[in-house]
């Protein structure tokens, strides 16, 4: 007998286990609008870290002072209902009246400095102050009024000012609770309050009744992460999910197919691109390979590289991507898209002769190319980058280089290659194209571990695009920037990804925005 | 011998040996996961200067000396604090808690679908030894234990949501979404567990009581329930404890494939960013369930037959 | 109990051992009158000889692409006349030669890593179990200690760390997988050194060295090759494992837990690249689990291994 009951005890309490932490569904009228996010989602502290698929979902329940507009257009308001500038380095900011965060607490003019002053200072491990530092001072005009003062004038301001850690915190209830409890339980001043967090699994947003412009149309906003493409394909044809990003190419027709789905297309705002060695000094290689001379010193060699790159047939095998030749996105940074996207010259670049050429100047004889050491992630930021590697290195292979192909995945090519600077002739970079970020990449002061150039001239333009306000002088300067980055070919462009989307059109109605963000303030029901 | 003493005797010396054992696994996972460095280049930014990556170093105290650090870490361990998440920023226990429920319910709902699977059959199977029937069942056994578990839940999907689109593939975002990932899971068991409720069935039938009762002219039924399962259940249970480990593995990997947001798939998640105080915490944390789960089988042992004796 | 029951296999497999002239012959023979035998030792053999010589059956290139044609179901055959039995994957690539080239990390990651785990686990469980005593007890509560962490766990914890490729995984699977042996191989060496033949070599003055390797590493090697099989069999397995989660080995090398992986993405679209690297892993392990059921009967019918 004892046998028996306990056999039916063991699978009874395994089974009154299972019930009780059933999952329970959402069960009620509320509009919830769900977003598959590809994780991972880092701290609800927005001034604590520099990653940006967080900072999409934190543009949620944090408003920041200005924001850029979804069309690409230009800023529109958020905290601050209008802004004007003062002169050559300071900005005005209005603020609106009676505006509160989540708690209760003002969004003044002295809560604004407290976020700017704290952000400029190094918070935590990742501070984002370095990206902070054109501020030079945070000033309280009245309750409702601040100036920001910059160091200089500052082409891009709009821009910087609505950037990564320009979410606004309710100062009191932060120095209250301190940063571990902030993160748990944050509270901002947007139009949706956080109404229940998994890390790095489940965030839940609901409408806020109060906010300033209005409550949002939709109820609730979920970001739930969903780590693989085919997952979220899946999750969207089971009606679990309401928009994903990335559908990966074989299922586009499925999909397409598929009533109450669409398809949509943006630019994603990310770029592949080659880096070629142009030094033996910086990051670890000095340590890790003594002595080692890259066949990528010689700059034949690397103008060898970019004529044996079929950039269609790599955009083409990464499946969503179109051919670039140099950093320039479709959206972003400003101007020359015209020149470097034109399909015709990048058909034209594609040259297996002139790449033979160069090679042959570079003293190579036919078909006895250098070595090329390059290295891959599996994956890169938006889709596979293995596959990529893989072809370019036949079509390499192809004008007589030898290429030695080492793919790792993400975390080990982060540390071993990209962030210790231990990159031989040639490696992945997958890069946003944030305008104000650009010219800093390439200058001689430029700090990161890997990858420096420095050249004076070049650092002189991208000074002065920095500092001119007008933009016609300033896009007259980003051609000759330009002029010297095609030259250099040291960054070998690849292409620009393309985000293919796809939509639950049947409930809800959503622009992509220009830049990339996947945020969902606009976000509305179909057919309203 | 006296049931109660007998208990005390178990917890103290069970207590010693956890203490032990926790030690030695605390060491041996702290210095594996240091082995590469710390993972502050996977967490910086791609702009990071050194000098500012030196700051991070000192700011989670990786500038210290290693053996500081190990004696650190069990100094708050001991506490209950296994250090902050590099990501999350939030303490590693709270993570894994967070996470806990969703672990607890796949691994129960698995176990029931393994045990109620595997145990009827396993006793079939011995009992009609070498008919067709105990081949089939041997043979799906085996076909179970040889198949990979991710690759079965890959199939399961492919069948049930991709193409007859009546079940929750992804997530824990319906009740439904259960059963993929325990049917997965529960199969994998269920081969395990069936074949060694077969054997262990077998080994008890041959012995001479169960024969004598055989002979003495008890009902087949009779002689299966009262006298062989009862026997036969001691090592089933025990394997069932060492299968835990199996499913604690299992489902690392088929947490991942489902999405299902569990330790498992907190831990590799952990794992692709170097996460390393939440891997290192989920580690001892595995652990200590499986000893803790073991301890309490032993403790089953202990109430289905007090002449159990322990070393 | 459980000494109870390998006790008596001990003395079956001592007594054994002057029968044990003809050894192949006899195999044959027994292996004749097993199905199990019979069909797990072909697939063996099979993978094996794949292995071996994959390159020169395999219908394609397992590595040339064909980007022009890709995500062909099976049956497709290109413009060139490449027939495509099996379908194509991502890059156009053929999954039949691909299958066939994965062969051969399987058999290089199963025999190379479970040599290694092998015979580190035998000289420590022979040492802890030969030298007795708190030596012993030490030992045996460090592999109490990582036999609580599950083997899988562990080794994606491993080689998350390290990084991977094809020789750190095989140097990890080995110098995981040993934990395995020692308790049972500990276990039989305790029974083994009490026997009579083991004390009368003591007492004609062999050394303890000397009686550690010849007499008692012989009788505990029928527990460590049942065990082996066993450990064939999970080895591949997670190798697949690690592999399909990007752990693993990596690209261009070809393995089926890699295919998997590749299959995973494409699972809504293309079920012939997760189905058919599927099927060979788990053939392949049901031939390993037959062979090791077979040599267990065969060799050692009282050692349970932890699959």
């Amino acid at each position: 007998m004892n046998t028996a009951r306990l056999f039916v005890l063991l699978s009874l309490i395994a089974m009154i286990g299972a019930l009780t932490f059933a999952p329970a569904a959402a069960q009620d009228d509320m509009s919830e609008f769900v977003y598959a996010h590809s994780g991972p989602i880092r701290p609800m502290d927005p001034h604590s870290h520099w990653y940006g698929s967080t900072h999409h979902l934190l543009n949620l329940y944090y408003d920041c002072l200005i924001w850029r507009a979804a069309d690409g257009s230009g800023y529109v308001p958020q905290a601050a209902h209008s802004w004007e500038t003062v002169g050559d380095t300071t900005w005005r900011f209005h603020l609106r009246e009676g505006a509160t965060f989540h708690n209760g607490e003002p969004v003044d003019a002295a809560a604004v400095k407290w976020n700017i002053d704290r952000v400029r200072h190094p918070i935590g491990d990742i501070p984002l102050y370095q990206q902070w530092a054109f501020v030079k001072e945070v000033e309280v005009v009245d309750d409702l009024t601040v100036d920001i003062h910059t160091n200089e004038p500052h082409a891009y301001f709009e821009n910087d000012v609505s950037y990564n850690g320009c979410e606004l915190i309710p100062p009191a209830y932060f120095e209250e609770v301190g940063q571990e409890e902030f993160n748990r339980n944050p509270v901002g001043s947007g139009p949706y309050v956080l109404a229940e967090l998994s890390e790095n699994d489940r965030y839940v947003f609901e409408a806020w009744d109060d906010y300033h412009s209005g409550r949002p149309a939709v109820d609730r906003v979920v970001y739930q992460v969903i780590p693989e493409p085919s997952a979220q394909v899946a999750a969207l044809l089971a009606g679990q999910i309401d928009l994903m990003r990335g559908v990966p190419v074989p299922d586009r027709a499925t999909l397409e197919a598929t009533d109450g789905i669409s398809l949509l297309t943006e630019s994603g705002n990310r770029m592949y691109h080659y880096y070629a060695r142009v030094d033996t000094e910086s990051g670890a290689f000095p340590e890790t390979f003594p002595d080692y001379q890259p066949a990528t010193l010689d700059i034949n060699v690397r103008k060898a590289i970019t004529h044996a790159l079929d950039r269609h047939l790599l955009a083409e095998v990464h499946g969503s991507a179109s051919a670039r030749l140099a950093r320039v996105c479709s959206y972003y940074p400003e101007g020359m898209a015209d020149k470097y996207a034109d399909p015709d010259v990048i058909a034209e670049w594609y040259d297996p002769d002139l790449a033979k050429e160069y090679l042959a100047k570079a003293g190579y004889a036919e078909g006895e190319g250098p070595t090329l050491h390059l290295d891959s992630p599996v994956v890169g930021r938006g889709g596979s980058a293995k596959e990529v590697a893989e072809v370019a290195a036949a079509l390499l292979e192809e004008v007589g280089f030898t290429v030695d192909l080492t793919v790792r995945d993400a975390s080990a090519f982060a540390v071993e290659v990209q962030r210790s600077g231990n990159n031989r002739e040639l490696m992945l970079a997958a890069l946003g194209c944030g305008p104000a970020l650009l010219p800093l990449f390439y200058q001689c002061d430029w700090t990161a571990v890997a990858y420096s150039v420095c050249d004076e001239d070049w650092d002189a333009i991208a000074e002065a695009i920095q500092v001119t306000i007008d933009r016609d002088e300033r896009l007259a300067l980003w051609e000759q920037w330009w002029e010297y980055y095609i030259d250099l070919t040291q960054t070998i462009t690849l292409f620009e990804i393309t985000d293919v989307m796809a939509l639950n059109s049947a409930e809800f109605d959503f622009t992509p925005r220009k830049d990339g963000w996947m945020t969902f303030r606009d976000v509305k029901l179909a057919g309203m | 011998m006296d049931k109660r003493l007998v208990m005390r005797g178990f917890f103290i010396s069970r207590m010693l040996q956890l203490v032990v054992t926790m030690f030695i696994i605390s060491v041996v996972v702290f210095f594996i996961l240091r082995l590469s460095g710390d993972p502050i280049l996977v967490v910086a930014p791609d702009f990071f200067s050194q000098e500012q990556i030196d700051q991070m170093r000192k700011f989670w105290g990786f500038d210290r000396p290693l053996g500081e650090q190990y004696l650190t870490f069990v100094r708050k361990a001991i506490t209950g604090d296994f250090g902050k998440s590099y990501l999350a920023k939030r303490p590693a226990m709270e993570l894994i808690l967070e996470r806990l429920g969703y672990s607890w319910i796949l691994a129960a709902a698995s176990a029931a679908i393994g045990l109620t699977v595997a145990v009827p059959l396993g006793i079939l199977s011995a009992l009609k030894r070498n008919s067709l029937l105990d081949l089939i069942i041997t043979l799906m056994s085996s076909l179970g234990t040889a198949m990979p578990s991710f690759w079965l839940g890959l199939m399961l999907i492919i069948i049930f949501s991709v193409h007859l689109r009546i079940l929750p593939a992804y997530g824990a975002l319906q009740p439904e979404s259960i059963i993929l990932p325990s049917v997965t899971l529960g199969v994998g068991m269920a081969a395990r567990l069936s074949r060694m409720t077969r054997s262990a069935m077998l080994e008890v039938l041959n012995q001479d009581y169960v024969r004598t009762a055989h002979s003495k002219g008890l009902m087949q039924k009779t002689v299966v329930m009262r006298h062989a399962l009862r026997n036969a259940l001691i090592p089933i249970v025990t394997v069932f404890g060492l299968q835990l480990g199996w499913l604690l593995g299992g489902s690392v990997v088929v947490e991942s494939v489902f999405s299902w947001p569990g330790l498992g798939r907190l831990m590799i998640d952990s794992i692709s960013v170097r996460d390393n105080t939440v891997v290192q915490a989920g580690l001892l944390f595995f652990a200590l369930s499986f000893i803790l789960i073991n301890y309490l089988i032993d403790v089953i042992y202990i109430i289905l037959d007090p002449r159990i004796k322990f070393q | 109990m459980d000494t109870q029951s390998t006790n008596q296999s001990n003395k079956r497999a001592i007594a054994d051992i002057p029968v044990r002239r003809r050894l192949p012959l006899r195999l044959l023979a027994i292996l004749a009158k097993s199905p199990v035998g019979i069909a797990g030792s072909l697939i063996v053999t099979v993978v094996v000889v794949l292995a071996f010589i994959g390159p020169v059956i395999s219908p394609q290139d397992p590595l040339s692409r064909n980007i022009r044609a890709r995500f062909k179901p099976p049956g497709f055959v290109d413009e060139s006349g490449n027939s495509y039995l099996l379908g194509n994957d991502q890059l156009g690539r053929d999954i039949l030669s691909r299958i066939i080239a994965g062969s051969r990390v399987s058999v290089l990651v199963g025999v190379v890593s479970v040599l290694i785990s092998g015979t580190l686990g035998v000289i420590y469980g022979l040492i802890s179990g030969f030298i007795g005593g708190p030596v012993d007890s030490v030992l045996m509560r460090i592999v109490d200690g990582l036999l609580a962490i599950p083997f899988i766990i562990l080794v994606i914890a491993i080689s998350g760390v390290v990084g991977a490729g094809l020789s750190t995984l095989i140097l990890i699977l080995g110098f995981t997988g040993w934990i395995t042996y020692a308790r049972v191989i500990r276990g039989e060496v305790l029974k083994v050194r009490e026997m009579e033949y083991v004390l009368a070599a003591y007492a004609l003055g062999q050394s303890r060295l000397k009686v550690m390797f010849l007499h008692i590493l012989p009788n505990v090697v029928a527990s460590a090759i049942v065990l082996a099989a066993v450990q064939v069999g999970v080895t591949i397995l997670a190798e697949s494992s690690l592999s399909f989660l990007g752990l693993g080995v990596k690209p261009p090398t070809v393995t089926w837990g890699l295919m998997l992986s590749d299959g995973r993405q494409y699972i809504n679209s293309a079920w012939w690249m997760t189905a058919f690297p599927g099927i060979a892993i788990t053939i392949t392990v049901l031939g390993v689990v037959f062979l090791g059921d077979w040599l267990r009967d065969f060799l050692d019918p009282n050692v349970r291994g932890r699959a």
